[in-house]
């Protein structure tokens, strides 16, 4: 009998018994036969195991942040006919010990009024049908965290959640404090922590802000070339041609990263003007100007934290009413919504009304999970984070047992970086380990900390050699070593 | 095929396609993380284990952009399972292809963008599996994804003929041809040579110098 042809190898179990018999009998008796079968074994193991493998753990902020400022393809107005008006929606987060469970407990309170306030409304900027030149506009508060006080016509009051922005409004954000507001399609803007910043010049043509300190980004919707938007730090004038930035200043020195369209930075005193376009980050001094490109993931990452949580706007009255808030009180929780990190509470986010995943995680605490809807009744959920079990392990005693491992394997160790010197002879540094060890004494997660070591591939096959020993001291501890590697 | 359904077929409210239709932010992120899942097992199975965590996110993330960009044109002739899985199948391959022109200039970028992540699995699976990407890779995109889609994904030729926009003929006879070329690679690389046993997944032979 001839070799047969390698698929048919491959389905040996589809064959007749009596061909089947004739194959086997012919590929005991053949070497190429019998290295061919094998290795074709080995590439159905290959495919079995890629079926039953599941892909890496991804958390999705950042895919969720970009895919939030991608455009969608135009298409029919969206119907409205299932807005209704906005209410709050509570959490109250209370932090319980390593004994006590997970409370939830669900109140629904009779419906109330909305309170939407009573302001004259303007319609955004070019979104709608074209408005009158100089109408003033008004922004909602979509994101509050903190304290941030609002200055207007002489009195100092808080922000809320139902304060509307307009023209001559002054902000400032005590420490660990931040504010989102929203005045158009995807315009909106951001306020950290430690900032200052006026609303000079609020109308439909126009948005002029001084930005005395801190940290502001900034995101400016479809708008026509006569529109403009402008942030005037104390040294500089930074001016929208396109539509998302931050601007930071402290100083003279004023800070500007570019996510979206093009941005000119103008110095106050009449100098220079520089045109920057995304994605890029510049910083200017005195006479001084540094920049450099963003790579599409540094700008996914700032776009993430410069959420500027903006609602589908189609009017402030609209958008006041066909939302609802969250408010989550409590300490010190990070908050997601909908899969974006919005901050640390306590915090009230403004979303539209609808399902919303909320997720509240504390490092030490058990994760918080829920779907929440808002809708026309206000709700309140009461929930406690639990400590998640997991004592201290013995840290000392485990550095020493991971030490005597490392002896004992250091043949398996050195063989992963003798590998790769064969390919480099003078490859030599250092790759930093990072194990937790599980509650049995097992390695659960090993990661390289660090690594000076040209090649890849030995931090690989060290985090291999690690992930199968096991420990009988420092059971839940996390340790990190570091493997030292030199030509002999 | 141990696992027949990818793309589990929990059934979409149509209400939710068509907020998507309309630009609903919501309803796109509502969507996404329907289907977040299913879309990084599908690419997982079709491009291979990623080097590193984010080129998966990369691919994930301009699948649902170009799903999100072409959602108006979804007009329901198909389940929206389907139609998404085909969206995936487009992107993969654009990538292959990138990948494959990025080959031409070396042959380093190819072997890292293969290189398996999971660590819990046993070395000699992260070699088969490797050898397993390395010939799909030599074989040309169209037979690659029908043999990826029936012998990865456990699909039937009828419904990689709905994903691909191909007759049911024409995907059997690519499948032929690509289980041909398959094996017939996989009998001459030694690469597959002593990795053939579950149970000798011991470390203990592979670091020894």
């Amino acid at each position: 009998m001839n070799c047969p042809a390698p698929h048919r190898l491959s389905e040996l179990g589809k064959l007749g018994a009596d061909k089947r018999a004739e194959i086997e009998k012919h590929v005991t008796s053949c070497a190429a036969c019998r290295s061919a079968s094998a290795r074709i074994e080995s590439a159905r193991l290959g495919l079995s195991e890629m079926r039953a493998s599941e892909p890496p753990e991804i958390s999705g902020l950042r895919i969720e942040a970009a895919l939030r400022w991608s455009r969608p393809a135009e298409s029919e107005p969206a119907n409205t006919s299932w807005w209704r008006s906005g209410r709050t929606f509570g959490i109250g987060l209370g932090f319980a010990g390593a004994a006590a469970g997970l409370l939830i407990a669900w109140k629904v309170t009779s419906h109330r009024q909305s309170a939407s306030p009573t302001q004259v409304l303007a319609k955004a900027p070019s979104a709608a049908p074209k408005v009158a030149k100089a109408e003033s506009l008004k922004a909602i508060i979509t994101q509050l965290a903190g304290k941030v006080t609002l200055h207007r016509g002489g009195e100092s009051k808080s922000v809320n959640m139902r304060t509307v922005l307009a023209s001559g409004d002054r902000l400032t954000s005590a420490a660990r404090a931040r504010v989102a507001a929203e005045w158009g399609t995807d315009s909106g803007m951001l306020l950290y922590s430690d900032a200052d910043l006026s609303l000079d010049r609020f109308d439909a043509h126009g948005q002029k802000m001084v930005l005395e300190r801190g940290k502001l980004a900034v995101r400016s919707g479809p708008h026509t070339v006569d529109e403009f938007l402008e942030v005037k730090t104390p040294a500089h004038l930074v001016r929208v041609h396109g539509s998302w930035f931050t601007v930071a200043a402290e100083g003279s020195r004023t800070s500007v990263e570019v996510l979206e369209g093009t941005v000119e930075v103008m110095e106050l005193n009449g100098g220079a003007s520089t045109m920057l376009r995304a994605p890029v980050r510049a910083t200017f001094g005195r006479g001084r100007t540094t920049s450099s490109s963003l790579s599409a993931k540094e700008a996914s990452v700032i776009r993430t934290q410069a959420e500027l949580n903006l609602l589908p706007w189609s009017g402030l009255d609209l958008a006041i009413k066909d939302s609802g808030t969250f408010v989550i009180d409590g300490g010190d929780a990070n908050v997601a919504i909908d899969g974006l990190s919005v901050g640390s509470s306590p915090i009230a986010v403004r979303r539209p009304q609808g399902k919303h995943f909320v997720e509240l995680t504390r490092p030490g605490f058990a994760p918080v999970q829920k779907w929440i809807s808002i809708g026309p009744e206000e709700g309140e959920l009461r929930t406690s984070l639990v400590h998640e079990e997991r004592p201290e392990g013995d840290i000392e005693a485990a550095t020493a047992e991971l030490e005597k491992l490392a002896a004992e394997r250091s043949r398996f160790v050195r063989g992963c970086y003798e590998r790769s010197l064969k390919r480099d002879s003078s490859l030599a540094g250092t790759v930093t380990l990072k194990l937790a060890i599980g509650s049995v004494g097992q390695v659960q997660r090993v990661s390289v900390e660090e690594s000076t070591l040209d090649d890849p591939d030995v931090a690989e096959c060290l985090k291999h050699e690690a992930q199968g020993w096991s420990f009988h001291a420092g059971k839940n501890a996390t340790l990190m070593y570091p493997f030292v590697f030199r030509p002999r | 095929m141990s696992e027949k359904r990818p793309m589990a077929d929990a059934p979409l409210p149509a209400s939710l396609v068509d907020r998507c239709k309309t630009g609903d932010r919501d309803a796109l992120g509502e969507f996404y993380r329907q289907y977040k899942n299913e879309v990084a097992r599908n690419l997982h199975r079709v491009l291979g284990p990623a080097r590193r965590q984010s080129e998966l996110e990369d691919v994930m993330q301009e699948v649902f952009i170009e799903a999100f960009r072409s959602i108006a044109r979804f007009r329901g002739d198909s389940k929206i399972t389907t139609w998404l899985y085909r969206v995936c199948v487009n992107v993969a391959l654009q990538r292959l292809r990138k990948v494959k022109r990025r080959n031409e200039v070396s042959d380093e970028d190819v072997a890292e963008f293969k290189t398996d992540q999971t660590p819990e699995m046993g070395l000699d699976a992260r070699r088969r599996i490797h050898a397993v990407y390395c010939i799909l890779d030599k074989l040309a995109d169209k037979k690659r994804i029908v043999f990826v889609l029936h012998e990865i994904e456990g699909l039937e030729p009828k419904e990689i003929a709905a994903i691909v926009g191909a007759p049911v003929l024409t995907v059997r006879t690519r499948l032929h041809y690509a289980r041909k070329e398959f094996y017939e690679r996989a009998a001459k690389d030694p690469s597959l040579d002593g990795v053939n046993h579950r149970k000798n997944e011991s470390n203990e032979g592979e670091v020894t110098p």
